[in-house]
């Protein structure tokens, strides 16, 4: 124990003081088996979980290795509790192990014949399970490994996968390094994702992980299936790839709803692969198309939960999965660790923010005072009205011009939930607009045009949330749309992390309607714009104007 | 001569203090019918009663009473026929017994009650020990020593269970004084009560019985029929530091184990269920009682760090506990406070509005800080949330903003953060706005009137009236600027609240009220022992009424009592002319100053005045 930066809680929560001298230190070793909750500038917060430290065991961390770093950097006494089920929960991964025998037959082995005992006798277990050659075995059919990894997690007795993958049909892909080349974590990122097998890397947006799915495919040099959110997602991939490696439009396929093309490197829509017609899927077939030797999820905290299934029949193949997160909303984090893989790598947004790769955003919330006439019609509205009323307050269209007005010349965005108030705001910023209805190729012109400065105020619905690159964007004001996920919030700030080249640093209102519901939703987002370490400063929307 | 004639008449010649002392040690099952000696020795001699003194006894007295069942005998005796204590030993174990009613003291030595000698003689057939198995048994082996090795691990385990348990104490008492805990008719918190409490303790919900014992115990908190409520000590022991409030529940632990168990437990480091074989040893005939009062003891030391160990059955006395059974509190304190992490002064103060104390924020501090802010989680460290409503309760309280940006500036080390300055300055600009008052009775000319709200701004008042968030509470316009509610003015405060509106309680006179729920209990009740005073008032007055002639009432009780028992007595009676004689009777009856019985030796009926009768033996 001294008198270091780290509060080992009782809670299993674990505090980190940043401005300790010893905080880079200890932040860089805690972050091996414990998960940034919260990183408000002063105190962060790490959590100690069970798939954390099954992530640091399956990275090669044991478990006296996780205690002398809360040793050395804690402040006070760790709670023997703490220790007491670290050491346990650590002890449990490995002790059983999925390969293939000697007749290439999947195998479960253990030396502790209890914990096979336990688990083979568990009911949804059991019938995965088709023979017991020796004590310390048990045949696997070889459908259920995935599923058979899953089962395990949730009983608390994660399996160490060996039995290795197909190496898929060989296909070159180099990166064309002339005029770029992999920053240092992308690098590091790499190599252990190779090392460990299959796995999750965790980078923030704007810190390139396409480049490193991009990286990973040319260290596969196999036939690759990425699978994407969306359309547009689809082909920012295809242009990123054709960028930065040797593919041609000739090797590369998109399977989505507007086009269906296999080849050795394939972008398929997470949509597509779920889509189902007379109750079964439709499209399952592109699974087993290729011999794919790697298999690439984007945004794997978005992964549908249909897809963990049809992933769990994917075992056999090197699975890599990309994220800004590791959190889901639906609380599947487990299903990632055992379908997906551990998590490989992972980068704190501020860390890499602080090495120049993303901008920084500063987070405004304006406030404004409704009128009379408006605040009366607010009070008088039944409950289900209020919300539409507070974030489509008129009062609020002076403001976004006030603001567009003081950001003249930068890349703006102009975030709505309602297509009324998108069509009033389009019409009076005279700058055109985009929502759910635009085609595709629309989509793409705006983008393109947004990117390139001929349009530097774009009116957006939520369907712009969603992975699509806008590198240049320095402004985004949000006018209306509740606080309804972090992920969102987070895909929404996203728009503004990526690296400027204009130098500017990035700047993200938010239009609150003083004493409304818009309030509370405000509450909620400032409380993660602040956890996630961006300032947070509340104006009032009169000295805007000033 | 009877038990009771023997029994009543030893016990019309003890002092107050040593009756006192009898009922507390042996409570009356049936206390309203003793009006006098001899029926407080006919309750004494119940056998209920005598099995339950006996429970209470430790094995060596037993033995004593075992050995002078069945004829008097003096101390060198008795320790003859125990064998393994000495006549010194002996004769303190018996002067006990007789102060507890069970053995009789004479010149021919000490004689158990035929009563009690009855009970004992029944034991072997219960499976309890005869005399033979209380002398000789020895106690059950377990090493006695602590292992100076395992302390390191032990004692930083015990303080960590102390630690968590004075806070969570800690929050109980904060909890109850902003409201008290309702008791369900059957006992224990309402449900609703039980979350409360738990969640505000972080503790799982069965424990909160545990920690309410715990702090009506040490007289923090007191149990009123209807429910649990802060005592003026309890709020007082908030203002201690960890160490101060450790040694206030330890001590009262202490005080609170009765003295039989504290036996038991200085007598054994190793704890659990070494602890419970030995409390069996030493009390065979203490049954649940024993088992329920080590095991509820036990609890209580482990919740207090004053033990600790991986279960319940392997506990070990920590450092601080083993000094605290010696007597010496502060000891124990200062034995247990560097395990305790630091109180720390400082706190950062952050954009999402949290506060983080790096450690338990000195209690001083941290009660001036939840004036204004909620703590949103206790462990290790502190942390704290500002919100509106937060905010709005501290200037209800009469805060100023002015007072809480000063103090969070005193103690952050990292300055005020603009989201913070803003939410205080903004919540403090526009609270009282609206102001609500109770409408006192009769001073409306409609009945149902309770409660007004007012305003100098009338577009204020003006949507007070439409908006639809408040239609339950009724408010109606009675005015340019006020409305009123049929509701209490607390119910309108709240809702006015919820809805976001900058709202104050004001008194009659326009002084701001905090409606923070807060009672204090009257009385700090800490433990209900009966009253005596009230028996032995009443025990000494029938004497007196009977002190006219006081021999021969005497004699005429004790006649009652050898009736009832059917029992012979030897009678010794003024004859005129003969002088005193002896007869050896059987009384039947006794009525208009005679008594008729039986006369044993002459086989004939006697009847003899009352006022002729010397003596009974």
């Amino acid at each position: 124990m001294s008198d270091g930066p780290l509060i080992v809680q009782s809670d299993r929560t674990v505090l980190l003081e940043v401005a300790h001298p010893l905080a880079e230190d200890a932040r860089h070793d805690l972050a091996v088996f414990a998960e940034l909750e919260r990183a408000p500038e002063h105190i962060h917060t790490y959590r100690i979980t069970r798939l954390g430290l099954w992530n640091a065991r399956a990275a090669g961390h044991n478990s006296d290795d996780m205690l002398a770093t809360l040793e050395k950097y804690s402040k006070f006494a760790i709670p023997t509790t703490v220790s007491l089920d670290i050491a346990e929960t650590v002890s449990r991964y490995g002790r059983l192990i999925i390969e293939r025998d000697d007749e290439n037959q999947l195998v479960l082995r253990s030396t502790d014949e209890a914990v096979l005992t336990e688990i083979a006798g568990a009911k949804k277990i059991a019938p995965l399970l088709i023979g017991h050659p020796t004590p310390d075995t048990y045949l696997v059919d070889t459908w259920a490994r995935g599923q058979l990894k899953q089962e395990l997690v949730k009983l608390g007795w994660p399996a160490e996968d060996l039995a290795g993958y197909t190496p898929g049909t060989p296909h070159q892909i180099d990166l064309t390094l002339e005029d770029w080349h992999l920053r240092g974590y992308q690098q590091k990122a790499i190599d252990n994702f190779f090392e460990g097998g299959s796995g999750v890397v965790v980078l923030p947006c704007g810190a390139g992980k396409t480049l490193v799915g991009a990286g990973a495919m040319a260290t596969a040099k196999t036939n690759t299936l990425i699978l994407v959110t969306n359309t547009v997602s689809a082909r920012q991939w295809r242009d990123e790839l054709l960028r930065r490696t040797s593919l041609t439009e000739e090797e590369i396929g998109e399977y989505s709803g507007q086009v269906k093309e296999v080849k050795p490197v394939t972008i398929a829509t997470y949509q597509i692969l779920t889509a189902k017609r007379k109750g079964e899927y439709a499209h399952l077939a592109l699974l087993d198309a290729m011999d794919w030797g790697l298999v690439v999820y984007d945004e794997v905290h978005l992964l549908p939960a249909p897809v963990f299934k049809l992933t769990a029949e994917l075992q056999a193949r090197r699975r890599l999965g990309l994220t800004a997160t590791l959190v889901r909303e639906d609380g599947r984090e487990g299903d990632v660790f055992s379908l997906i893989g551990p998590k490989r790598f992972d980068a704190p947004w501020k860390e890499i923010e602080a090495q120049g790769y993303i901008s920084p955003a500063t987070c405004y919330e304006v406030r404004i005072d409704l009128p009379q006439s408006e605040r009366l019609t607010y009070a008088a509205a039944a409950d289900d009205e209020r919300y539409r009323l507070a974030a489509t307050a008129p009062a609020k269209l002076d403001v976004v011009r006030d603001l567009v007005a003081r950001h003249k010349g930068e890349r703006i965005l102009v975030i709505g939930q309602y297509l009324d108030q998108i069509d009033e705001l389009a019409e009076e910023l005279d700058a055109p607009k985009l929502t759910g209805s635009t085609p595709v190729d629309e989509r793409e012109r705006l983008f393109q045009a947004f990117r390139q400065g001929e349009i530097t105020v774009l009116v957006v619905s939520k369907v712009a949330n969603f992975s699509v690159d806008l590198p240049e964007a320095t402004v985004a004001i949000q006018v209306s749309g509740s606080f309804g996920s972090r992920q969102e919030e987070a895909q929404r700030l996203g728009r503004l992390l990526r690296p400027k080249e204009s130098g500017l640093s990035a700047n993200f209102y938010t239009l609150v309607a003083r004493d409304t519901v818009d309030q509370d939703f405000a509450q909620n987002r400032q409380r993660f714009l602040a956890e996630q370490g961006y300032s947070y400063t509340i104006l009032d929307a009169n000295s805007i104007a000033a | 001569m009877t038990d009771i004639m023997t029994l009543a008449g030893s016990l019309r010649l003890r002092d107050d203090a040593s009756l006192e002392n009898l009922l507390t040690r042996r409570p009356l099952s049936a206390r309203g019918r003793v009006k006098d000696f001899f029926d407080l020795a006919e309750s004494l001699l119940d056998p209920t009663s005598i099995r339950a003194i006996l429970q209470r006894l430790d094995r060596h007295t037993l033995a004593v009473l075992a050995a002078a069942t069945h004829e008097p005998s003096g101390a060198p005796e008795l320790a003859e026929r125990i064998g393994t204590l000495s006549a010194e030993q002996v004769t303190e174990r018996a002067d006990a017994a007789v102060d507890l009613a069970l053995l009789t003291r004479s010149a021919t030595g000490y004689a158990a009650l035929i009563a009690v000698s009855a009970v004992l003689d029944g034991w072997p057939k219960a499976g309890l020990p005869d005399l033979a198995e209380l002398a000789t048994i020895e106690p059950p082996a377990v090493p006695g020593a602590r292992a100076g090795a395992s302390v390191s691990v032990s004692d930083p385990a015990a303080a960590e269970r102390a630690f968590s348990t004075t806070m969570a104490t800690a929050e109980l008492i904060v909890e109850l004084l902003s409201h008290p805990a309702r008791e369900l008719g059957k006992g224990g918190p309402a449900l609703p009560e039980r979350r409360r409490l738990a969640h505000a303790m972080q503790v799982d919900e069965p424990a909160v019985d545990s920690h309410l014992d715990l702090a009506v115990r040490s007289g923090l908190a007191s149990h009123e029929p209807g429910g649990w409520h802060p005592t003026a000590a309890g709020e007082a022991w908030l203002h201690t530091t960890t160490d101060h409030r450790w040694q206030a529940l330890a001590a009262a632990w202490l005080d609170a184990i009765p003295l039989e168990v504290r036996s038991v437990l200085s007598a054994r480091a190793n704890w659990g269920d070494a602890l419970h074989a030995y409390a069996h040893w030493l009390y065979p005939a203490g049954g649940d009682w024993i088992r329920e009062a080590v095991a509820r003891v036990a609890a209580h030391a482990a919740l207090l760090g004053i033990t600790s160990g991986p279960s319940p059955s392997t506990q070990v006395l920590s450092t601080a506990g083993s000094l605290l059974l010696t007597g010496d509190a502060t000891a124990a304190a200062s034995a247990m406070a560097p395990l305790f992490p630091a109180h720390v002064r400082q706190v950062y103060l952050q954009h999402d509005l949290s506060i983080i104390a790096p450690g338990p924020l000195h209690p001083e501090l941290d009660l001036r800080l939840r004036a204004f802010a909620e703590l949103e989680n206790r462990a290790q460290a502190y942390s704290y949330r500002l919100s509106p409503e937060s905010v709005n309760r501290g200037l209800s309280a009469g805060g100023s903003a002015e007072d809480m940006l000063a103090f969070l500036e005193s103690i952050s080390l990292t300055g005020i953060p603009q989201p913070v300055h803003y939410l205080i300055s903004q919540a403090a600009a526009r609270f009282g706005t609206v102001r609500v008052g109770m409408v006192a009775s009769g001073s409306s000319s409609d009945p149902d009137v309770r409660s007004y709200v007012r305003s100098p701004d009338s577009s204020m008042i003006g949507l007070l009236e439409v908006d639809q968030a408040l239609g339950p509470i009724g408010l109606r316009r009675t005015g340019h600027l006020q409305l009123v509610s049929r509701f209490e003015f607390e119910v309108v405060f709240w809702a006015l609240s919820d809805a976001r509106y900058p709202v104050a309680a004001e008194n009659p006179d326009g002084s701001l009220l905090s409606l923070r729920r807060q009672r204090m209990a009257t009385v700090p009740i800490i433990e209900s022992k009966p009253d005596h005073a009230e028996l032995l008032a009443n025990l000494r007055a029938a004497e007196a009424e009977s002190a006219g002639d006081s021999r021969q009432a005497w004699v005429a009780r004790q006649l009652d009592a050898a009736i009832r028992a059917k029992q012979t007595v030897t009678v010794t009676v003024q004859v005129p002319g003969a002088g005193p004689l002896d007869f050896v009777l059987e009384p039947t009856g006794v009525s208009g100053g005679r008594l008729r019985a039986r006369d044993k030796r002459a086989d004939i009926e006697r009847t003899l005045p009352l006022s002729s009768i010397l003596e009974l033996k």
